[in-house]
């Protein structure tokens, strides 16, 4: 929702978030998936090197979609492997 | 499995100098319950008080709620795995004080200082306002008040304020065990009339991962990250589920709206007349990505299936999104498999109801009741006693809050600040109309 006030004022928005649904039902743009709800930037269980890539690859693909043009609610997901559950 | 469940009614309480129960008085020997409540070395100061229905009374730091209530016959105990072993329950005969609760108002140094797992406590306001939306202000309460040493830990805490509330439930509930109840109602899944609509009730309910109480346990058992489960709605009545002692927020079920879960109590007693109850589908929420919430829902909704279930009642605790959108997604899964589904939540909605209701939805969500506000103001009038507050003290609900005098009147933003002030499961009395 605040990702919709601020595109109201001309600004491309990105919502990272683990709960795409949620994002796509609001009306979000363009929703990168995150890695978990309560990390949706990385993995804290990861070893340090391994979070260190899965953060750049996020960031990655969230640049991408800022600069990618979409008529509707569109989802993005970073190329990784995300841990389940 | 048929368990009997026998009434004593309590109309009042008192202390005297033996602890027993006639002609619906229960009489406490105050002295006795304290010392069995103290020889927990980890108890550094105990009391107790009562609270009784329409007086200006103010109860502060409660932590949980409890039903006095005791196996006389069949097997296993009340609070199985916690007061005795982890025997299945819900035969036999169990005895129950109604009209009366044990309620620990206790205080401890927490070394969690903040976030979900933190340690937090409500109010409870026996008159006014605060006393039509939850049914403890209806019940006495006998307040358990308990001072834990500086040394316990976060579990700790939590088990020791448990194990007492549990015994002096036990206790008083011990009083009845050679006498003649007032009523007994039978509550048995007897095979029914084929004709009758195939009901089962999905059990939402949030636990955490990361603490030291998951939140909501079985036979004594925190559930963790778990698949949905199936189990007898007779286990409920003999305390199968308990909570975490630490965190009395009203936001949370007690272990007395387990006790009472009223949801699987109508069930029970629609059971064989209107339809044909199945049984209850635990279902821990709050799966941390949608992954996990599509594999809880397809577990819980293949269960239903698999009982042959015509249609599903849904319900969830604690007003987090999060955990609200495995409820809408379970039920999704069930409408795909061709049965049909009801859902009963409280809504969020803003202090005056035009915020938005609901944080998620699915089209199949069709049928949905409202079990009233989670976040409406309160304003509640001055006490004429305070009791979980010394004389002089502040209170404060959740850890580095701005403490407040409970002496004085209060604006509170939320319901959930009251014990029993959230209703899950369907048992409030308040209805509101259109105009």
């Amino acid at each position: 929702m605040i990702a919709k006030e601020i595109e109201r004022e001309g600004i491309p928005v990105v919502l990272i978030t683990a709960m795409t649904m949620l994002g796509k039902q609001v009306g979000t743009h363009r929703i990168v998936t995150g890695t978990k709800i309560p990390h949706p930037c990385g993995d804290p269980n990861l070893p340090k090197e391994a979070d260190r890539a899965l953060r750049r690859e996020i960031v990655k693909c969230t640049l991408g979609a800022l600069q990618t043009g979409v008529r509707s609610p569109t989802v993005f997901v970073p190329d990784v492997k995300y841990t389940l559950g | 499995m048929k368990l009997e469940l026998a009434e004593f009614p309590v109309k009042n309480v008192r202390f005297g100098k033996q602890t027993g129960y006639a002609d619906g008085i229960l009489e406490i020997d105050k002295d006795e319950l304290l010392t069995s409540v103290l020889e927990d070395r980890k108890i550094a100061w105990a009391d107790v008080d009562v609270a009784f229905p329409n007086e200006p009374t103010r109860v502060l730091n409660v932590r949980d709620v409890v039903e006095p209530r005791i196996k006389v016959s069949g097997p296993g105990c009340v609070f199985p795995g916690i007061l005795g072993p982890a025997e299945t329950v819900g035969e036999g005969r169990t005895h129950r004080l109604s009209g009366v609760t044990v309620m620990p108002a206790a205080e401890y140094r927490p070394t969690i200082l903040s976030g979900a797992y933190a340690q937090n406590t409500s109010i409870l306001d026996m008159w006014g306002p605060a006393a039509q939306i939850t049914p403890f202000a209806s019940t006495i309460n006998v307040i358990l008040l308990l001072k834990l040493t500086d040394s316990v830990s976060e579990l700790e805490a939590h088990n020791t304020i448990q194990l007492a509330e549990l015994k002096v439930a036990q206790r008083l509930a011990e009083t009845t065990r050679n006498r003649t109840p007032e009523n007994i109602e039978t509550f048995e899944l007897f095979e029914a009339d084929s004709t009758l609509p195939r009901v089962v009730y999905i059990l939402g309910f949030l636990t955490g991962l990361h603490g030291p109480h998951s939140l909501v346990a079985y036979y004594g058992l925190p559930i963790q990250e778990a698949l949905p489960t199936f189990v007898h709605p007779n286990e409920f009545l003999d305390g199968a589920f308990t909570t975490d002692a630490r965190r009395g927020n009203g936001g949370h079920a007690s272990t007395w709206d387990w006790m009472n879960q009223p949801m699987v109590l109508r069930l029970l007693r629609e059971h064989g007349r209107r339809l044909n109850f199945l049984g209850v589908i635990l279902q821990r929420t709050r799966f941390e990505t949608e992954f996990g919430k599509q594999v809880s829902a397809t577990c819980a909704s293949q269960i239903a299936r698999l009982l042959r279930a015509d249609g599903a009642i849904i319900t969830r605790t604690v007003p987090s999104g999060n955990n609200f959108m495995d409820a809408m997604i379970t039920l999704q899964a069930c409408e795909r498999k061709g049965i049909k589904t009801a859902l009963m939540t409280p809504e969020w909605g803003g202090t005056d109801g035009t915020d938005l209701p609901l944080v998620f939805y699915v089209p199949e969500a069709t049928a949905i009741v409202s079990a009233g506000s989670l976040e409406r103001e309160l304003k509640l009038s001055v006490p004429s006693k305070v009791i979980g507050v010394e004389k002089g003290h502040l209170a404060r609900l959740y850890l580095g809050d701005q403490p407040f005098d409970p002496w004085d009147e209060l604006d509170r933003d939320g319901w959930r600040d009251i014990i029993g002030g959230i209703d899950w499961f369907g048992g409030m009395r308040i209805t509101c109309k259109e105009y």
